[in-house]
């Protein structure tokens, strides 16, 4: 199959090119809502999430900035409409949604996948969704606490929790 | 990279994989194009993007449909509102037109008492012809929409009637004033009201423009009689009592027209 490039793709969307949007959909939303249904499993908000991200990325495709994968921008839409639409399902303040982490979360988290892969399967099961949601969704702890339906402070105790073990494991 | 096996794949589809497995493939999927064919949805996939497809051809709202939404007016009664003729200007140039001529040929003559009669004849008739537009405009997509659903057929017209009779009105209101003697200034009003409500409530058994028809006939029939009779302003305090009339009509003929059917769906 020829590999058009995901960029080239949102150039030909900001002409406003349907064919190009049709390509880029069937491209990424098949993966991304399998992702999504893994870390929030009501079938209908993800759905509505998908649309919402390709209906973003339809209107403002200049919002890539041709830093890293497009897939891995097109994530950081998707979860974040996501947990946009969860918290006005409980009602809550939609007060922050800035996808800029603090740099209290950059000290929680600043590891790669690679760092810590071979570890993953060894921590507990609630240390590993907040692991998940921070390092490799790239959440806030605020947008994690949301997507995992806990209060910010225990996603924070966590997050230092699972820091302490991964040091232990790596000396 | 080594991409992950079939085997792997088909594993974090049916969730069989373990959470680092299932992890370590999402990580990849980010980046790698022949692994996410791999595990595309094909079906889904259409279905999605038909949806997606829709929204973005579907034309951005108009700006009184946008000022309705934030004045707290549900989404889909705004569509209704917003489609309806009063927002479109040929239809206040219209209405703006004929009472204005209406106006002139009543100031003519100001000395007589059936001087305001043209005026008076008109107002009630603009309202009535707002409510057969609001039916149906050709090339309006709305139009079909009421032909095909039933009961929301009806909601549609009332909706969009009633905002087209109250433009009208409003209009007519501002004419009055200043054509027309204080004494008679309003003597129009009421006619008009219950003639809008008599067409409205004949549509429900006829289709509108045969109801406006209906309404704008009984109307000038009156005004002739009354006018021979020379006492023409007979027909504004008879007017509305045969227009009431006409709705009584319309609404127990029409609750008995319409038992049968809803329940025959
Ligand atoms: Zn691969």
């Amino acid at each position: 199959m020829a590999d058009v490039d995901d960029s080239d793709l949102l150039a030909a969307i900001a002409r406003g090119d349907e064919e190009a949007m049709r390509h880029l959909h069937a491209e990424h939303a098949s993966w991304i809502r399998r992702r999504l249904l893994r870390r929030f499993e009501d079938g209908e908000l993800v759905e509505e999430a998908i649309q919402d991200t390709f209906m973003t990325v339809w209107h403002k495709p200049n919002a890539y900035r041709g830093e890293g994968e497009v897939g891995a921008w097109l994530w950081g839409i998707a979860i974040r409409r996501l947990i946009d639409l969860i918290r006005r399902r409980r009602r809550q303040p939609s007060t922050l949604v800035g996808s800029v982490r603090s740099a209290e979360d950059e000290a929680l988290v600043g590891l790669e996948f690679g760092e810590f892969a071979g570890i993953l399967e060894r921590l507990p099961q609630e240390l590993l969704g907040v692991v998940r949601a921070t390092i490799l969704d790239g959440l806030t702890t605020r947008e994690a606490a949301v997507l995992l339906g806990i209060p910010q402070g225990t996603v924070k105790t966590r997050m230092v929790r699972a820091r302490a073990l991964l040091r232990e494991e790596f000396g | 990279m080594t991409h992950p096996s079939r085997a792997e794949l088909r594993g974090y589809l049916t969730s069989e994989s373990s959470d680092f497995e299932a992890d370590t493939i999402e990580h990849h999927l980010v980046g790698c194009s022949s692994c996410r064919v791999e595990i595309r949805d094909g079906e889904w996939t259409n279905r999605s993007w038909r949806q997606l497809r829709t929204t973005i051809r579907t034309p951005p709202r108009s700006r009184p449909e946008r000022t309705l939404v934030t004045v707290g007016i549900p989404n889909h009664i705004a569509h209704l509102i917003a489609a309806s003729p009063a927002f479109r200007p040929a239809w206040w140039l219209s209405v703006a037109a004929a009472l204005v001529f209406a106006g002139i040929a009543a100031g003519a003559v100001t000395t007589n008492p059936l001087a305001s009669l043209p005026f008076l004849t008109v107002a009630p008739v603009l309202p009535v012809i707002g409510v057969a537009l609001a039916y149906g405009i050709p090339g309006d997509p709305l139009t079909q929409i009421a032909a095909v659903a039933p009961h929301g057929g009806f909601r549609l017209l009332l909706i969009r009637g009633l905002t087209v009779s109250a433009s009208s009105i409003a209009l007519a209101v501002l004419a009055a004033l200043f054509f027309l003697p204080p004494n008679a200034a309003f003597i129009w009003l009421i006619p008009s009201l219950a003639a809008t409500a008599a067409t409205l409530a004949l549509s429900i058994r006829m289709a509108a423009p045969v109801a406006a028809i209906v309404v704008v006939t009984i109307w000038i029939m009156l005004l002739g009689a009354t006018t021979i009779a020379g006492t023409p302003t007979d027909a504004f305090t008879i007017g509305p009592h045969l227009l009431v009339l006409a709705i009584a009509v319309a609404i127990v003929g029409g609750a008995r027209n319409s038992a049968p059917s809803s329940a025959a769906t």
